[in-house]
């Protein structure tokens, strides 16, 4: 991470911050090198710190979460595909938005109490995500089943295979509208199945 | 809302904010683009559902390990240069190689075969009717050239021995950069009567 950043420590997470993570799931997530972490706190940092800035309209709520992010990220970043780590860091960071907001309209000592309670239950929690997690899972392999061969071509070369779209779009023979319009249509026939088309609250 | 082009690509000109989302979160959008993006997504609330409806999926994607159904299983090659491409695009089974090899050898050798030139230049009608004369003079002068030295020559026969070797062309240098490479029929039909009377008076004289 860069030197006007300090490293996110343990001590600096939000005391209620661990529930939001539970689509991640806590067992066995690997790391990432102190290398790859430095170089997406560089690329997506200033931009996801701008939008979360946006989202809850402080600059120190928005410090706290970008930190509460970039600790996820040296946690268990490594369980998330190169291609796909600036999406699930925005994710991580639009969930930690929500959750401060959520905070700010409950109070904050209802949500103290109901710290306490998760703290206390907290084996049973990671049990429970670990469930969520591989249900979640299924489903997103079963939802990409259903997709067209063109659509899970366009996934599988950038997701998993991180190429670009350009690339994508030359080893297809194809536009580069065309691939950007089957990878956009695959992921909205992805969030349909997976119901993320909630909006932000 | 004013789309600027993402990356440097002419193809999709004017590209939706769900393009530019995707991009975005792939982290192929870069330059004036990516900034540009980035200001707007900050005052854009609809920009930025897009944005965490696709991060979310884009997530849960990169979360799943994911075992891919045919035609994914077809092994991708790594991305060729432009020379590779153009290797390939012109691949062709051995047999059409052999064909291609054949035709072009038939081509060279036709190629050559009309560049050598194998008979003397086209003879006009004209120089036809003149040769006979052609080779009586040329036979005649070569005679008075071939005279003893103590017999007078005439004026147009006289041999200037002071002269420059570059005021003497040689025969082959007259004939350069000229497209007739083989002698005149005056001179062939010439040659041919001076080496059949010099043969006769062989004999005789040896007879």
């Amino acid at each position: 991470m860069s030197s006007s950043k300090s490293s996110p420590e343990p001590t600096d997470r939000l005391p209620e911050a661990d529930w939001l993570f539970e689509e991640s799931g806590d067992q066995a997530c690997p790391g990432l090198a102190a290398s790859e972490v430095d170089r997406l706190y560089a690329e997506v940092g200033p931009g996801l710190r701008a939008f979360l800035r946006s989202l809850l309209g402080s600059e120190a709520d928005a410090a706290d979460c970008l930190q509460e992010c970039f600790a996820a990220l040296v946690q268990r970043g490594g369980q998330c595909k190169p291609a796909a780590r600036k999406a699930w860091l925005y994710t991580i960071g639009r969930n930690q938005a929500a959750w401060l907001i959520r905070r700010r309209q409950a109070g904050q000592r209802a949500l103290q109490t109901a710290s306490h309670n998760r703290r206390m239950s907290n084996d049973n929690h990671d049990a429970a995500s670990a469930i969520l997690k591989n249900e979640r899972q299924a489903q997103v392999q079963a939802a990409v089943r259903r997709l067209s061969p063109e659509q899970q071509l366009v996934v599988k070369l950038r997701i998993d295979d991180d190429f670009t779209f350009r690339e994508i779009a030359l080893q297809l023979q194809i536009p580069l509208g065309t691939a950007l319009s089957r990878m956009r249509a695959a992921l909205k026939c992805l969030a349909e199945e997976l119901n993320e088309t909630q909006d932000m609250p | 809302m004013n789309h600027q082009p993402f990356d440097d690509s002419p193809s999709v000109p004017n590209s939706s904010d769900a393009d530019r989302c995707l991009l975005y979160l792939c982290g192929d959008l870069l330059g004036e683009p990516l900034r540009d993006f980035e200001e707007q997504l900050v005052v854009d609330p609809q920009l930025q559902n897009e944005l965490t409806q696709q991060a979310a999926v884009l997530a849960h994607l990169g979360e799943t390990p994911i075992s891919w159904q045919t035609p994914c299983d077809v092994p991708i090659e790594p991305l060729a240069t432009s020379a590779e491409s153009f290797a390939r695009q012109w691949s062709m089974p051995p047999w059409a190689w052999g064909c291609v090899g054949v035709a072009a050898t038939v081509w060279l050798a036709a190629w050559l075969f009309w560049q050598t030139p194998t008979s003397p230049l086209p003879v006009t009608q004209e120089e036809t009717m003149d040769t006979p004369r052609l080779a009586v003079a040329w036979l005649e002068a070569r005679d008075l050239v071939s005279r003893s030295s103590d017999e007078e020559l005439p004026d147009g026969f006289a041999i200037d021995s002071n002269a420059s070797p570059e005021s003497n062309p040689s025969p082959w240098e007259a004939f350069a950069g000229s497209s007739a490479t083989a002698p005149p029929d005056w001179m062939v039909a010439a040659l041919s009567a001076m080496e059949t009377t010099e043969q006769a008076s062989t004999e005789t004289a040896d007879g």
